[in-house]
C-alpha cells in the first residue's frame, strides 16, 4: 500500500501543478473518434482522450501512446434573425499517455491538451443587462490541459483522476500624476502595477469496470470551478490643465470590479459500452449542476473625491445581481462504431465506421426579467470514419490510427419573452447550428 | 537514467583546460531568469546551471534539448524553495533599507520519454515537458512607480509559470540535435468602465490570457568513447508580457473625463544567450564541466509603458551584455548493488547587466533610473540518489548560495533549496 | 534577436493558405496548415499566440435608454441657418433595406424662422442610417393655407398607402391643435381643406391644451398618441380605411372623423425627473409625444412613445412602453397603461431637448429629437452597441 500512497501523493502533486483552463471540450468534445461517438465515450476511453472523459482508461493503455489532432467547431448561430459574430473553438489536441509499471502495480500517466490557435483564453465580462450567448461566446475560448493518473486495481477494475487548471486575475493598478481638464489625453499619469494571475485547480475523477471483455461500465466526477475576477485601478492626483495651479489637489478615483467570467458546473457521468461481434455500442448520461451558476456580470465599487466637482457626481452605485436560476441538466448520448473492414490489405488495414447522437437541454431558463442570456436545447449528431494501419515496417511496429469525423449540431429556434415591455433588450429568439470537423492520428509504441 | 557520458581518452585534460581558459578569458558572467535563475533539474541546479553538454532527463529542455534523445521514460517531480537577503542604500540619504522580494515557492514537473521506434529510427528521437509552476500562481505583474528602486533581475522572477516543450534527435557521427519552446503566459485585453441600461456603474471587459513563446535550440556532440562531450545551446528571449487598456465612459455621471489609460509592460523577461559547454569524465565516476554563456541584456527595455500619452519619459535601463562562466563537478559513488550516490557542486559568476551606479537620464525630462543590480557569486552543491531494482528511483537534492558582490546600492544574498524525485517507467 | 510577433507569421499563413474572415483570422483550413508550418517556424522565432480583439456585440435591440450621440462631435441631422427645427419624425420604408449602407429614411419635423417662432411650417428630409449624422438642410413642404390652421402647421406623421412609399397619408396639426390630412405623392401634397379632427373632440370634454400628435397605423385601426393638458396621454383611435377614406374624399370634404378618445393611459406623475435617480420628482409636464408599434421578434405587438417631461427646470426626453392587449368592443387603443422607463432616453447637457421620434431602420435603433443650445436643430441619437 506504500506504493499506492506514494502514487496517490505523486498524482495529486502533478496534478496541482499542470497548467490548463476551462472547457471547450464540454461543448465540442475532444479527439476525433470521441466525438465521432456522439461523446459517449466514458466507458470506452483508452486513449488520451480519456484525460477528460474518464481518467481510469488511461490505465488500460499498456502502450506508450501519443496523439496530435486538430478540431474546428464554428457556430453560425442567430438572434431575432441576425447573425451573431461568434469565434470559432479551433486548435490543435495533443495527448501522451505512458504506462508504467510501479511494485506490480499498472498504472498510467498521461497528459491532454487542447490548444486554441487564436488565444490559450478569452475572458469576456459584460454588464448584467447585456444580452449574451452564456454557452457560446466564452466557454469554447480556452486552452485545456489536465494531467491524470490511472491505476488499474484489480480484474478490470480501473481508477483515475487528475486536475484541471483555471486561472483568475487579481490585482490593483495605482496611478499617480495630473489628470488633464480639458483635453484629457494631455493627462501625465504614471502607472504601479501589481496584478497576479492566479491558478484555479479543479479534479475530476473516474471509475471503469470491464465485466466481461465485451462489457464496461463508468462513473466519471468533474468539478466545478469558477473564474473570478478583481481587478482595481486607483488614481490620486491633481485635477488641472497643464503648466497651471491644478484646480484640485489630491483627487481620488478607487474603482474594484468583482465578477465571475466562467462557470463550470460539477457533473456525473455514468457510462456503459458493450461490443457486439463487430458492432460497438456506447452510451453516457452527464449529470450536469447548472443550478449553482453565479451572476456573470461585473460588480463595481467606487469611491470618488473630486474635491470642488463632488457636487457634480452623479454616479449610481453598483447593486448585487439576481441569481440566474440556471436549470441542472440532463444529458443523454449514443455512440456506434462498426468495423467494416478488419483485416484488409492482407490484415495491414482495418476500417471503423462510426456514428452517435447527443442532446444537451439548456440550462438557461425563461428570461423574461432583466438578464438575457440566450441559448437554446441542442441535438448533436456526428459522424466519423477510422483507419487503423498495421504493418507499417520497422520503424513504426505497433498500429497508427488515423480519425476524422464531422459534426452538426441543431439548435431549435427559442423564443424569448419579457414580461416587462421596458426591457432594455426586449424580446427576442435564439437558434441556429455549430458544424464541427476534425482529425486525429494516434499512434502506439 | 542513462549516464551522458562514458569513459574519456587521453586528450581530456587539453580540451578541458582549454575549456577552463576561455572560461577565465570572460569579462564576468550575468544573471539567469526565472526557473533558469536557480535552475531547472535537481541535478543541474546542483552544478552552477549547466547541463548544455550532459543533461538528457527533462531538465535537457531547458538546458539543452539535444540531449532529449537519451531521455528514457522518466516522470519527475520536484519543489523550490529561495528565499531573499537583500538591501538597498538610498541613493539619496545614504540610509540602508531592507529589498523585499517574495520568497521563491513552486513545484518543478517533468516527463520525458525516448520515442520506442524501430528501424533506424531506434533510440535517436526523445521528448520531454517541463513545468515551473510557483504555488497558486501562473503570472505576476509587479511594477512600482518609477522612483522606487527595484531589482529587475531579481525581483518576481520566479513567480511566473514556465512551460518548457522540447524534442532532440540523434544524428551520426555522435552529434545530435534538439529544439524546444519556452512558453510563458501574457494577458492582453481592455475594460471599460460605463454605465449599463439603467445607469449604474458597471464594468465591460475583453480579456486574453495568451502565450509567449521563446524558442530553444541545442546541439551536442560526444565523443572518445563517451568521455568528451561538447554542447551548444540558444535561447530566444522570453518575455511575459501584460498589455491592458482601460477606458472610462462615465458621460455625465462624472465632471471630469478621464484618459484612456494604459497598463503595459513585461512581468518577465529572459534575454537572448548562447551557452557553449564542455563535459569531461575524467574517470567513470568522476565528471568536471566547464561552461561559458553570452546573454544579450543590452536588448533589455524598461519593463512598464508610459501610462498615458504624455506621461512624463520612463528611465532608461542601459544594461549592457553579459558573459557567464561555470563550472561543476559530479562524483559518483557505488551504494553496494542497489544504488548510486552522485556528490555534485558547482559555481558561476553572474556578471550583473546593469550599470553601477544606475544609468543616468539622457534627456533632462527623463527620470533617473530605478533599476539596480551587483554581479552574484553562486556556489551551489548537491546530492543524486539513484536506486536500482525493483523501485527504479531518483532522488536529487540542491542548494545554491548567491552572494551579492560590492555594489554602490544593493548587497545581500539569497538561495535557493530543492529537491526533485524521479521515477523511471 | 527581436521578439517576433505570431501574428505576423499567422497573417503570412492566411496569404498562403486561406483568406482571412472578418475576424482577420485564417479560415478553417487554414488552421491545420499553420499549425503545422508554425510549429517548424515556431522552433525558429519567438512568438505570441493571441490578441486583443474585441468581439462584436451583434445584439438586435430595441432599448427605450440610455441612447448616445451617435458622433458627440457631430451630433446633429438636421439644421438649417436663420431656422429652428423640432419635432422630427421617421418615416421608414415598409420594404426594408438589407444592409445599413442601403438603408435611407425619410425625417419630416417643423421649422420655423428664428425671429418668427409661430410661423411653423413642415419640412422633409432624406438621410441615410449608416451616417444619419449628416448635418443635412431639409426641404420646406407644406405652409398653412387654411384658416384653421392658424399661423403654423407641426406634429407631422406619415401612414404609408402603398408599401413602396409612393404614397403617403400625412397628419399634422393646425396651431390650435386640430388634426388635419393630407396625401403624399411624387407629385406634391394633396392637402384636405378641412380639419380631419377638431381639437374640441381631443379635449374629450376637458380644457386642456392638446399636445402633439402622432398617427401609427395597427392593421385595420390607427391610433393617434397626444397629451392632454401636459398631464396625461390619451389616445384617439380610428379606423384606418375610414381615415384613408376621409383624406381621399377630397378638398371639400368638411366632416370629421368618427374617433373614439381613450382613458387616460399615463399620468404625469408617473415620470420621474430626471427618471430612475434618487432625487427625481414626479413631472410637472409632460409632451412632445411619438408613438411606435413594433414587432418583437418573437411575433407579439409592444407599442412604445417617446415624450418630453419636464419638473422645474429639467427638462428631459423619456419613454413608456405597453405590450398590447387584446381587443374588446370596450376597449379604446392599444393598451390600458403605459409604463414609463426609469431611465432616461438619452442624457445631455449639449442644450434644452425638444420633441423625441424613435426608429429601428436596418437593425439600427435610432432616437431624433429637437435640440436647443443657441438655436434649435435635430440631433440623433443611437443605443451604443
Amino acid at each position: 500500500m506504500s506504493a499506492w500512497a506514494w502514487l496517490l501523493t505523486l498524482c495529486g502533486a502533478l496534478l496541482g501543478a499542470t497548467s490548463a483552463r476551462a472547457n471547450p471540450v464540454d461543448a465540442f468534445g475532444l479527439g476525433a473518434r470521441a466525438t465521432a461517438l456522439g461523446s459517449a465515450y466514458s466507458a470506452v476511453a483508452d486513449d488520451t482522450a480519456a484525460a477528460y472523459y474518464n481518467p481510469a482508461g488511461l490505465a488500460r493503455s499498456t502502450d506508450l501512446r501519443v496523439d496530435l489532432g486538430y478540431q474546428l467547431a464554428r457556430p453560425v448561430l442567430n438572434v431575432s434573425g441576425q447573425p451573431q459574430d461568434l469565434m470559432d473553438s479551433r486548435g490543435l489536441i495533443f495527448g501522451v499517455l505512458l504506462p508504467g509499471r510501479l511494485l506490480g502495480l499498472r498504472f498510467a500517466f498521461g497528459v491532454t491538451l487542447f490548444l486554441p490557435d487564436q488565444q490559450a483564453t478569452r475572458i469576456r465580462v459584460l454588464s448584467f443587462d447585456r444580452p449574451r450567448l452564456q454557452l457560446f461566446e466564452n466557454r469554447p475560448q480556452r486552452m485545456f490541459f489536465a494531467a491524470n493518473l490511472a491505476i488499474h486495481i484489480y480484474r478490470g477494475l480501473y481508477l483515475g483522476g487528475g486536475l484541471t487548471f483555471m486561472s483568475r486575475s487579481k490585482g490593483v493598478v495605482y496611478l499617480r500624476g495630473r489628470v488633464a481638464l480639458s483635453d484629457p489625453e494631455q493627462s501625465a499619469l504614471e502607472s504601479s502595477v501589481d496584478v497576479n494571475l492566479l491558478a484555479i485547480r479543479y479534479p475530476q475523477v473516474g471509475l471503469l469496470f470491464e465485466a466481461t471483455k465485451d462489457l464496461s461500465f463508468s462513473l466519471v466526477y468533474r468539478h466545478k470551478f469558477l473564474l473570478e475576477l478583481e481587478q482595481g485601478f486607483n488614481i490620486r492626483g491633481d485635477i488641472g490643465d497643464e503648466g497651471q495651479e491644478p484646480l484640485v489637489k489630491g483627487a481620488r478615483f478607487e474603482q474594484v470590479a468583482y465578477s465571475v467570467d466562467l462557470f463550470q458546473p460539477w457533473q456525473i457521468v455514468a457510462g456503459a459500452a458493450a461490443r457486439f461481434s463487430s458492432v460497438l455500442v456506447s452510451f453516457d448520461l452527464t449529470y450536469s449542476r447548472w443550478s449553482e451558476q453565479p451572476p456573470p456580470a461585473a460588480r463595481i465599487t467606487l469611491n470618488v473625491d473630486i474635491g470642488r466637482f463632488n457636487d457634480l457626481v452623479k454616479l449610481v452605485p453598483s447593486r448585487p445581481y439576481p441569481d440566474p436560476g440556471f436549470f441542472d441538466t440532463l444529458m443523454p448520448a449514443v455512440g456506434v462504431e462498426w468495423r467494416a473492414l478488419s483485416n484488409a490489405l492482407s490484415g495491414r488495414l482495418a476500417l471503423d465506421l462510426r456514428g452517435g447522437y447527443r442532446f444537451e437541454p439548456s440550462p438557461v431558463p425563461e428570461q423574461d426579467g432583466e438578464s438575457s442570456f440566450g441559448d437554446s436545447d441542442r441535438h448533436i449528431v456526428s459522424l466519423g470514419l477510422g483507419v487503423e494501419l498495421s504493418r507499417l515496417g520497422q520503424v513504426l511496429k505497433k498500429p497508427l490510427a488515423i480519425d476524422v469525423f464531422g459534426a452538426f449540431t441543431h439548435l431549435p429556434l427559442r423564443r424569448f419573452k419579457k414580461l416587462d415591455p421596458r426591457s432594455l433588450v426586449g424580446d427576442f429568439t435564439v437558434g441556429g447550428q455549430v458544424w464541427q470537423v476534425g482529425g486525429q492520428m494516434r499512434w502506439r509504441f | 537514467m542513462r549516464r551522458a557520458l562514458g569513459r574519456m581518452g587521453p586528450t581530456w585534460p587539453r580540451l578541458c583546460g582549454l575549456s577552463l581558459v576561455l572560461a577565465s578569458l570572460s569579462p564576468s558572467p550575468a544573471a539567469a531568469s526565472l526557473p533558469e535563475l536557480f535552475g531547472l533539474g535537481g541535478r543541474v541546479s546542483a552544478m552552477a546551471n549547466t547541463g548544455a553538454a550532459y543533461a538528457t532527463g527533462f531538465d535537457a529542455a531547458y538546458a539543452n534539448p539535444a540531449g532529449l534523445w537519451q531521455s528514457g521514460r522518466q516522470l519527475t517531480l520536484g519543489t523550490v524553495y529561495g528565499g531573499y537577503g537583500l538591501s538597498l542604500r538610498s541613493p539619496q540619504d545614504g540610509s540602508i533599507s531592507p529589498h523585499l522580494i517574495d520568497p521563491t515557492a513552486g513545484l518543478i514537473i517533468g516527463g520525458s520519454f525516448t520515442l520506442p521506434l524501430g528501424g533506424v529510427l531506434k533510440d535517436r528521437i526523445g521528448t520531454a515537458l517541463a513545468l515551473y509552476t510557483p504555488f497558486g500562481l501562473i503570472n505576476r505583474a509587479q511594477d512600482p512607480f518609477p522612483d522606487v528602486p527595484r531589482a529587475p533581475v531579481l525581483d518576481g522572477r520566479s513567480q511566473v509559470v514556465s512551460v518548457l516543450l522540447g524534442a532532440g534527435v540523434r544524428l551520426p557521427g555522435g552529434f545530435s540535435v534538439g529544439g524546444g519552446a519556452l512558453a510563458l503566459a501574457a494577458l492582453v485585453g481592455t475594460i471599460t468602465i460605463t454605465p449599463d441600461g439603467s445607469g449604474r456603474i458597471t464594468s465591460i471587459s475583453e480579456q486574453q490570457l495568451t502565450v509567449d513563446y521563446a524558442p530553444i535550440l541545442g546541439v551536442r556532440w560526444q565523443g572518445l568513447g563517451d568521455r568528451l562531450a561538447l554542447g551548444a545551446v540558444f535561447r530566444g528571449a522570453s518575455r511575459s508580457s501584460y498589455r491592458l487598456t482601460v477606458s472610462t465612459k462615465l458621460g455625465d455621471a462624472l465632471p471630469i473625463e478621464l484618459p484612456l489609460i494604459y497598463f503595459a509592460g513585461s512581468a518577465q523577461y529572459d534575454p537572448l544567450q548562447l551557452g557553449m559547454e564542455a563535459a569531461a569524465r575524467l574517470r567513470p565516476s568522476l565528471l568536471l564541466v566547464a561552461q561559458l554563456t553570452w546573454k544579450h541584456w543590452s536588448a533589455y527595455e524598461y519593463p512598464v509603458l508610459p501610462a498615458t500619452q504624455s506621461a512624463a519619459m520612463l528611465p532608461v535601463p542601459g544594461f549592457h551584455d553579459t558573459l557567464v562562466p561555470r563550472l561543476a563537478i559530479e562524483k559518483t559513488l557505488a551504494l553496494g548493488g542497489w544504488g548510486e550516490l552522485s556528490l555534485r557542486g558547482g559555481y558561476q559568476f553572474e556578471w550583473s547587466p546593469a550599470p553601477d551606479p544606475p544609468a543616468s537620464p539622457p534627456k533632462p525630462e527623463s527620470r533617473p533610473s530605478n533599476l539596480h543590480d551587483a554581479d552574484r557569486h553562486i556556489v551551489s552543491a548537491g546530492l543524486g540518489l539513484r536506486f536500482i531494482g525493483r523501485l527504479p528511483l531518483t532522488l536529487d537534492v540542491f542548494g545554491q548560495g548567491h552572494i551579492l558582490g560590492p555594489h554602490s546600492t544593493l548587497s545581500g544574498g539569497l538561495g535557493v533549496l530543492g529537491a526533485v524525485l524521479g521515477y523511471q517507467l | 534577436m527581436a521578439v517576433l510577433n505570431m501574428r505576423r507569421f499567422s497573417t503570412a499563413f492566411q496569404r498562403v493558405f486561406g483568406k482571412p474572415t472578418h475576424h482577420g483570422k485564417p479560415q478553417p483550413l487554414a488552421g491545420p496548415l499553420a499549425w503545422g508550418a508554425l510549429l517548424v517556424a515556431g522552433l525558429a522565432a519567438c512568438g505570441t499566440q493571441g490578441d486583443a480583439t474585441v468581439l462584436p456585440d451583434r445584439w438586435p435591440r430595441s432599448g427605450l435608454s440610455g441612447y448616445r450621440f451617435v458622433d458627440a462631435d457631430v451630433p446633429y441631422a438636421l439644421g438649417r441657418f436663420g431656422w429652428d427645427l423640432d419635432e422630427p419624425t421617421v418615416v421608414v420604408p415598409v420594404m426594408p433595406s438589407a444592409t445599413l449602407a442601403d438603408a435611407r429614411m425619410q425625417v419630416w419635423g417643423q421649422m420655423s424662422p428664428r425671429l418668427s417662432p409661430e410661423k411653423t411650417v413642415l419640412f422633409r428630409a432624406g438621410l441615410s442610417a449608416q451616417k444619419p449624422n449628416a448635418e443635412a438642410e431639409p426641404d420646406e413642404v407644406l405652409t398653412p393655407t387654411q384658416p384653421w390652421e392658424g399661423a403654423g402647421l407641426h406634429s407631422p406623421s406619415v401612414l404609408a398607402l402603398r408599401d413602396d412609399g409612393s404614397r403617403q397619408l400625412l397628419v399634422y396639426q393646425g396651431q390650435q391643435g386640430d388634426v388635419g390630412a393630407a396625401v403624399v405623392t411624387a407629385d406634391g401634397i394633396d392637402k384636405r381643406d378641412a380639419p380631419l379632427i377638431s381639437a374640441t373632440t381631443l379635449r374629450a370634454g376637458t380644457a386642456g391644451n392638446i399636445g402633439r400628435v402622432s398617427a401609427v397605423r395597427d392593421e385595420d385601426r390607427v391610433y393617434l398618441f397626444y397629451t392632454l393638458g401636459e398631464r396625461e396621454l390619451r389616445v384617439a383611435e380610428t379606423e384606418y380605411a375610414t381615415l384613408v377614406r376621409a383624406a381621399d374624399l377630397g378638398r371639400k370634404e368638411t366632416g370629421e372623423l368618427d374617433v373614439r378618445i381613450s382613458p387616460p393611459l399615463l399620468y404625469v406623475s408617473a415620470v420621474g425627473v430626471p427618471p430612475g435617480e434618487s432625487k427625481a420628482v414626479p413631472a410637472e409636464r409632460i409632451g412632445h409625444v411619438a408613438a411606435r408599434r413594433l414587432l418583437t421578434p418573437v411575433g407579439r405587438v409592444r407599442w412604445d412613445v417617446a415624450l418630453r417631461a419636464q419638473a422645474g427646470r429639467d427638462t428631459v426626453l423619456v419613454a413608456a412602453s405597453a405590450y398590447a392587449e387584446g381587443r374588446t368592443k370596450a376597449s379604446i387603443g392599444p393598451a390600458s397603461a403605459f409604463l414609463p422607463v426609469e431611465a432616461a432616453l438619452i442624457k445631455t447637457s449639449e442644450g434644452t431637448v425638444g420633441a423625441p421620434s424613435l426608429a429601428t431602420v436596418a437593425g439600427r435603433s435610432l432616437l431624433f429629437f429637437g435640440l436647443r443650445s443657441v438655436g434649435s436643430q435635430v440631433a440623433v441619437a443611437t443605443l451604443p452597441q
